[in-house]
């Protein structure tokens, strides 16, 4: 009897969680609710008064023509290559440099951490100018010498992916969680002759994957997200990002075709949202808890 | 490695991130190296950016520059084309200029000559012009929207007048006409007003209440009126009159007399109002045109166009203009000249002005068959021509004085300021803005 | 080379409980021990790489920049040097306190809002239940949508005539409110948005975080009778301060640095009601290339994110227990 009311209050109490989580993911959902249904409706039913959450008519012709108003093939190959290597390659970067930050002892530790913390706290606008010069003239690229004379790492895959290689904010993250790494771990291994290395990548490492997930997620979302920095230095069709894809939907200085801009943010939006669902598993990784 | 502690068994992991982490580089630089286009046979490569990346664009000005490859190619001249978005333009220009690696020739808003000019980053034209016949075949005012100090920067592409869109449905509805002058226009809005509690489901008009936007359409009232923002040599600032004042006051009037919204009454995505009747009056450029085409096609033949009502002093638009420029900096000058003066040709303007509806900036081009298929685009057209019209002062410090006004005229509208306070607010700030180092 | 700065330290969890010796004693100490030593140059080798890049791409321009504050710059001209002119000017600047002020207070609506909702929303998605996999995603949505699109989404539900948010205000028998275009509402009004835009993100973070933490704990609090409210007090909480820091210092960045949605959406208006510092900082840059003097802005901006970081650090520090 005592059990079974538990049992009851328990799942009264699970269908309350459910019903709240049902009402913000609405909340948090509608926006991109809207424009899928807008991308639906005909331009001539678009913008009805009271608004219409079921389209009238069902029209696919603005994903037709967002399909066909850039090339996306090629911008999704881009944007795939670009932040999968700065993905994965800024996950080892990050975990090492978070991991001897947290962990390894050495004199200039907290200042060299804090340099970091704070180049963070400059807005980007008043260092494109800097870094754009930077990226044009660096040394023995693109026709360049020592320092100038040609183009640099100017509309190559490399000025997306080089200079983004390190996000210090990944750098803060990975410190974060291998700060709250137990120490007994580290000195259990290092007894057992391990090196510093070794001691990162075989036992340290493998315990945050939550945040190595949670990492692969950001860095992933914001490449993918990413249009300012890749507009800049891109010059070349060939070599832009989804992003740019949907510049193009502006159809004058001051008007904007809506239908197709919504459709295709739509097919933009879910390889992100696919990879999160992806890494989700992993965020989980650790302890498999029950309710609590 | 003895910068390692470990020995026996780190060894091999290290050299595998070492190797791992050379590989990254290694194609980095090898990319960077391996998308050089080497053209070293003596060819000289052009590069052009036009502004707005929508398809159409896209096809129209590809299409133009195909054909001038194909000219020149026994020149040795190629062209390469870019696009880029209208919103982002002005950053990623400003940045590449700065990294002296601009574009040879560059499409943007003819307002932004007076700064570019004072940065040296635009070559004037005026010795090229000198020999060029078609340049007689342009629209004064759009030449003269890129001007500088007597010194001409710009090749027109595209013409961006304002003028007055009503619905004569509307209008007959309420049973009155286009009055003579704004402040009758004033008067009569009352008749087009239709409430639903406090929501508009028919304002007056739509006015702007902040950005360029307001600027453009207020300034125009203010120069019918006979005022001007600064005096003629641009030296000081000569908005602090009773024109200004009455300008002010009548903008206000439309929110202060609940004809219009305070938030716009354009907000129904691209829709424009006009073409779904929220509005019986805008103040507008050609793309409105297509805008109520595209989203509302019944309304289009309601819509008629007309010069604005007079101000105190007749009818003045504002006439602005977007065009090529050439970078200051470019090695390859002549070949840039042939590049826009091709561009500038007959069949090129009158090719982008029907393909894409862009005002057309020669005068030979005004009367083309595409021009007169198109009622509203017609008609249009031909009041360019006949209003008198009058271009934003090209000074380099436009945009800081811009804001000053706006800053200005928007807090009169709110309310915070009077139109007295506002329009001697901004005299004061425009003279200490022209004053600074 | 600098060493460890005793004020902004974040208690390292290795520490050794150093007493007061002289900067040379401690040196000295240090690098007497051979283990130290190694361990020393490995962490030395580890940032390395980071570091390498770090210099060139993110420190240069930075350093860059600061200078270029102490310059009359302005993209197409070299300028000169001006020493504090730049500075000096923005006491007198108008604008420049205004934008201040719309920072102050937009970082007040959205910091603390965005940290607690999402530490909430982790709360909520950390257990095991049919379609949580759903819910996570759902919350995450609002952060891979491009801020160009949602922009215009959220321009059109705040639309005052036709608007979504107005439409039900005015079914509840409410007024309507001119969102975008009220000088009291629209800087709240960018605030919810850039909330609900974030708080996705620190979810997925807090959720980490909660991952990391020992599930024995919560079993013995159990066995001693402590109830959920009281183990999150005693358990989570403490033990969640590094990542709370971590979402403390990146929301203050990520909010001080808001720029997409403003020039989006109201582009500093109405009358400059939502011109931030960093609006600002893109109005002097790039539209009058004035970047001297942006590049000013940017660093009283960047002093102000900084100490808000140092305090914080400061109170982290205080309660954070890492060894377990």
């Amino acid at each position: 009897m005592y059990r079974n009311n538990r049992e009851v209050k328990r799942l009264i109490t699970s269908l309350w969680i459910f019903l709240l989580m049902s009402a913000i993911a609405i909340i948090m959902l509608w926006p991109f609710i809207w424009m899928l249904v807008t991308s639906f409706k005909p331009n001539t039913e678009m913008f009805t008064y009271p608004p219409t959450i079921i389209p009238n008519e069902i029209v696919f012709d603005h994903y037709v023509s967002a399909w066909n108003a850039a090339p996306w093939e090629r911008f999704f190959f881009n944007t795939a290559f670009v932040a999968g290597v700065i993905t994965f390659s800024s996950l080892f970067l990050c975990a090492l440099t978070g991991y001897a930050f947290a962990r390894l002892e050495f004199p200039g530790r907290n200042f060299l951490f804090l340099l970091l913390l704070a180049s963070m706290m400059i807005p980007f606008e008043v260092m494109l100018i800097p870094l754009y010069l930077i990226v044009v003239n660096f040394p023995f690229t693109g026709g360049n010498g020592l320092w100038g004379g040609g183009t640099g790492l100017l509309n190559t895959y490399s000025a997306l992916i080089v200079p983004r290689l390190l996000f210090p904010f990944g750098v803060f993250l990975m410190r974060q969680f291998f700060l709250t790494l137990p120490k007994s771990l580290e000195d259990a291994a290092r007894i057992d002759g391990c090196s510093e290395f070794g001691i990162f990548w075989r036992v340290m490492f493998p315990l945050i994957k939550p945040a190595s997930a949670t990492l692969v997620v950001f860095v992933f979302s914001m490449m993918w997200d990413d249009f300012f920095w890749p507009l800049i230095v891109i010059n070349d069709q060939n070599l832009m990002p989804v992003q740019l894809g949907l510049q193009s939907f502006q159809t004058s200085q001051y008007t904007t075709d809506w239908g197709p801009l919504m459709a295709a943010t739509v097919w933009v939006s879910l390889p992100i949202i696919i990879v999160f669902l992806f890494a989700q598993k992993y965020f989980m990784n650790i302890n498999v808890s029950s309710d609590k | 490695m003895p910068l390692f502690a470990g020995k026996s068994k780190g060894d091999g992991t290290v050299k595998k991130w070492i190797a791992s982490l050379l590989i990254i580089f290694m194609i980095a630089v090898v990319t960077a190296c391996g998308d050089q286009n080497s053209s070293g046979d003596g060819e000289t490569e052009l590069t052009i950016w036009v502004a707005g990346n929508s398809n159409q664009i896209q096809d129209t000005f590809r299409a133009i520059i195909d054909d001038f490859n194909e000219q020149h190619e026994s020149e040795g001249i190629k062209a390469n084309i870019q696009f880029e978005p209208w919103g982002e333009l002005d950053q990623k220009l400003s940045t590449s200029l700065a990294g002296g690696v601009g574009p040879d020739v560059f499409m943007h808003g003819a307002a932004a000559a007076a700064g570019f000019a004072a940065g040296n980053q635009i070559e004037p034209l005026n010795a090229y012009f000198d020999d060029w016949a078609d340049f007689s075949e342009f629209n004064p005012g759009y030449l003269e929207a890129g001007s500088v100090e007597g010194d001409y920067y710009v090749i027109p592409i595209q013409g961006a007048n304002r003028m007055m869109f009503y619905r004569e449905d509307i209008f007959r509805e309420a049973g009155v006409e286009v009055p003579e002058t704004l402040d009758e226009l004033l008067e009569i809005s009352e008749a087009f007003v239709e409430k639903d509690g406090s929501r508009f489901v028919r304002a007056a008009t739509n006015l702007p209440t902040e950005g360029n936007d307001l600027q453009q359409i207020w300034s125009a009232f203010l120069w019918s009126n006979g005022g001007d923002i600064l005096s003629e040599d641009y030296t000081e600032a000569a908005i602090n009159s009773e024109e200004a004042i009455k300008a002010i006051e009548f903008y206000k009037g439309f929110f202060d007399r609940e004809l219009t919204p305070i938030a716009g009454m354009g907000g129904q995505g691209d829709q424009h109002p006009l073409g779904t009747g929220e509005v019986a009056f805008t103040f507008d450029g050609v793309w409105a045109i297509e805008q109520i085409q595209t989203y509302t096609p019944d309304a289009y033949e309601h819509v008629r166009v007309t010069a604005p009502p007079r101000g105190l002093d007749g009818t003045t638009t504002l006439v602005g203009s977007s065009g090529f420029f050439m970078n200051a900096n470019s090695d390859h000058k002549d070949a840039a000249w042939k590049l826009m003066s091709f561009i500038g040709d007959k069949d090129n303007i009158e090719k982008v002005a029907s393909e894409l509806k862009f005002l057309p900036v020669r005068l030979d081009v005004a009367d083309a068959d595409f021009v007169q298929e198109d009622r509203l685009f017609a008609e249009f057209v031909e009041l360019t021509t006949k209003v008198n019209g009058k271009a934003n002062p090209n000074v380099p410090r436009w945009t800081a004085i811009r804001d000053i006004v706006v800053a200005n005229v928007e807090k009169a509208i709110y309310g915070q300021l009077t139109p007295e306070e506002a329009v001697e607010n901004a005299e004061k700030e425009i003279n200490e803005e022209i004053n600074r180092n | 080379m600098t060493n460890n700065e005793p004020n902004i330290q974040v208690k390292p969890p290795s520490s050794p409980s150093s007493k007061k010796k002289s900067y040379f004693q401690r040196n000295k100490d240090f690098w007497g021990s051979t283990q130290r030593r190694k361990r020393a140059l490995a962490g030395y080798t580890f940032i390395a790489p980071a570091y390498l890049l770090f210099v060139i791409f993110l420190f240069i321009p930075v350093i860059w920049a600061f200078y270029l504050s102490f310059t009359s710059y302005t993209i197409f001209t070299p300028g000169e040097f001006v020493g504090i002119g730049n500075y000096s000017r923005l006491v007198n600047d108008n604008s420049f306190r205004t934008a201040l002020w719309n920072t102050t207070y937009y970082a007040l609506m959205v910091i603390p809002l965005n940290i607690s909702i999402s530490l909430c929303l982790a709360l909520l998605v950390n257990r095991k239940m049919k379609g949580m996999n759903f819910f996570r995603a759902a919350y995450y949505v609002p952060v891979v949508t491009s801020i160009i699109a949602a922009s215009m989404i959220w321009m059109w539900l705040y639309d005052s005539n036709n608007g979504l948010i107005n439409y039900v205000l005015i079914q509840l028998g409410f007024n309507p409110q001119s969102w975008l275009n009220d000088p009291n509402l629209a800087l709240p009004a960018l605030a919810f948005m850039r909330v609900w835009k974030g708080v996705g993100w620190n979810m997925v973070i807090f959720l980490a975080g909660l991952q990391s933490i020992p599930k024995t704990l919560y079993e013995a609090a159990s066995i001693e009778g402590a109830g959920g409210w009281k183990s999150f007090w005693k358990i989570t909480w403490p033990l969640l301060a590094p990542t709370t820091f971590f979402v403390f210092v990146m929301a203050t960045i990520s909010t001080f640095q808001t720029f997409g949605e403003i020039y989006a959406m109201t582009s500093g208006g109405p009358v400059g009601s939502t011109t931030t510092l960093v609006y600002l900082i893109f109005v002097y840059g790039f539209e009058r290339y004035e970047m001297g003097y942006a590049a000013a802005i940017a660093f009283v901006l960047f002093f102000i994110i900084f100490v808000l970081t140092l305090i914080n650090m400061f109170i982290t520090q205080k309660k954070v227990n890492y060894d377990l």
